[in-house]
């Protein structure tokens, strides 16, 4: 399938019947694969599960758009760590859906004690932007890059609390990574708002900050408050600032390959199909508004 | 090594508020658990006390209560107002969790089974429901039959479960029950019981020869009816 431009939809299990519903709303499908499989950790024969009826309907979607991988496993943040396993699951996966890119986040959530086995933090934890982070994740994004040999863009985090003194900004950290590390940036918008709104920054000049023209691919989606903070929840529709950010950016973003919409299954019920629908309409015309021959050739 | 030992800390400190309060309040703690440079020891303590990091317990709190609701849902709604109380003495017994919900099930499971053994729980029926959300999870999660004859015998989604209680007496009484309320009181009544997930659950109740019959494969002593209702491998009857 040719390389998708345009708009996708984050995929969860609620959302099978969307894809007949209002099939002209998409032009790729994004897959975070760990959701649908059962890993039974390092070193372990048969260690990834995979779930037949799950996934006989990626296969069946498959044959319908590109797909492309949004992955939580690789851990890039961990130090001293790399699961190797889980690249060759990857490539495996990569070989039968033919993913046209591959991502995953700048935080960490897998670790190893002396002696133990991997754990997990339960929630991606953020990489202090200093050069010994730095020089590890860029050895991780070209290994990857190398075996997958296709785009690997690496996604801005979301945070709530800051990790003080370091020595690179967030946006110098990631244009290094990106130019040292021969991967993408990842752009999720949402995450910059829900950083802005909770430690008080201006979330435009945040983005000015950033080296746009690095940025493959963006994401959006909603949140909500618990507890006087802004969470990343993936909540339903998106606020409105994050359309303003969208539509903002787009224009600097000459490498821009697609808009993915995010949204958590569990707000299905308050949002509908129909409301899925309009965020996807939305973030269409705003990227029909912006794409220039350079976006679809 | 410096960096790793920071990450441990850091994820340690979300996992458990008390420690993360004691080395506040005791920086020296630190030192002795983790080999951390100054800028990282800084760094963590001025974390630990950013109002963020109440939401760094939640997130992590939440996501670990995620695999319970999703598949010992009975089971916690039994342990009602206890439940609190015995997932955080869960979580601080297994804090090194892989987080693949089904070990992580599996191991609530056998926590909570631990308490019941030690006398640290009583509460009715309680053993019979972790009985039948951990053949149903097996079900679920295509974990097998386990080395019995009974493999040959009974299809993918039938188990042969004994319990103290009539499983469709337990159930009922558990999707009804108003946690305001005590749990009712249901009968004791021993015995075997063919348990079938599909969509929903049958159960099936059987007399002690035709559970043996079944557990030692001697499918010429089992009722035909058995197989007619599904529970029973055609072949097999």
């Amino acid at each position: 399938m040719k390389t998708p431009r345009g708009v996708g939809l984050m995929y969860n299990t609620s959302l099978d019947p969307y894809f007949d519903l209002y099939p002209d709303t998409i032009d790729y499908v994004e897959l975070t694969p760990d959701i649908l499989i059962q890993d039974k950790g390092p070193g372990q024969p048969d260690r990834f599960v995979f779930v037949q009826k799950e996934w006989d309907t990626i296969r069946r979607l498959a044959s319908r758009w590109p797909f492309v991988a949004h992955h939580v496993g690789f851990s890039l943040g961990s130090a001293d760590y790399f699961d190797q396993e889980y690249l060759d699951n990857v490539e495996r996966m990569h070989r039968e859906f033919g993913f046209h890119w591959h991502s995953d986040h700048l935080s960490y959530s897998k670790l190893i004690e002396e002696g133990g086995p991997e754990f997990n933090t339960c929630l991606a934890l953020p990489v202090p932007y200093d050069a010994e982070s730095l020089e590890m994740v860029i050895q991780k994004t070209k290994l990857i890059r190398r075996r997958l040999d296709i785009p690997f863009l690496v996604e801005n985090n979301v945070y709530f609390t800051e990790v003080p003194d370091e020595e690179f900004t967030e946006a110098e950290f990631l244009k290094r990574l990106c130019a040292e590390g021969d991967c993408g940036f990842l752009l999720d918008l949402h995450n910059v708002y829900v950083n802005a709104r909770n430690f008080r920054f201006d979330p435009v000049a945040f983005v000015d900050s950033l080296d746009l023209q690095t940025v493959q691919e963006i994401h959006i989606a909603g949140g909500n408050e618990i507890g006087g903070m802004y969470l990343d929840s993936h909540a339903g529709a998106c606020p409105d600032e994050v359309w303003e950010l969208l539509d903002h950016v787009l224009p600097q973003c000459p490498q821009l390959r697609g808009i993915t919409f995010e949204f958590d299954e569990s707000y299905l019920p308050q949002m509908g199909f129909e409301g899925v629908a309009e965020e996807l309409i939305i973030a269409k015309a705003l990227w029909d508004k912006h794409k220039t021959q350079q976006h679809v050739a | 090594m410096s960096l790793k030992s920071f990450q441990l800390a850091l994820a340690e400190a979300v996992a458990n508020p008390v420690a993360a309060k004691a080395y506040y309040e005791n920086p020296a703690l630190l030192d002795q658990h983790y080999t951390l440079t100054d800028t990282e020891r800084k760094r963590l303590l001025h974390m630990i006390q950013q109002k963020g990091m109440r939401i760094n317990y939640m997130l992590y709190q939440t996501n670990r209560m995620t695999p319970l609701h999703l598949f010992m849902p009975y089971t916690l709604k039994l342990l009602n107002e206890q439940t609190v109380f015995v997932v955080k003495a869960f979580w601080l017994a297994y804090r090194k969790t892989a987080f693949q919900f089904v070990e992580e099930i599996a191991a609530f499971s056998a926590f909570v089974k631990e308490q019941i053994a030690q006398g640290a729980l009583h509460i009715p029926c309680l053993e019979d429901m972790l009985l039948l959300e951990d053949t149903l999870n097996g079900i679920r999660f295509d974990s097998g039959h386990g080395e019995t004859t009974a493999n040959t015998l009974l299809p993918a989604g039938v188990r042969l479960i004994s319990l103290r209680h009539d499983p469709s007496l337990l159930l009922a009484a558990v999707v009804a029950y108003d946690k305001k309320e005590p749990f009712p009181l249901i009968p004791v009544q021993e015995g075997y019981h063919l348990f079938r997930y599909t969509d929903k659950i049958t159960t099936y109740p059987l007399d002690k020869a035709t559970a043996g019959a079944i557990l030692e494969g001697r499918s010429e002593d089992i009722p035909a009816i058995l197989a007619e209702k599904g529970f029973l491998n055609p072949v097999a009857a």
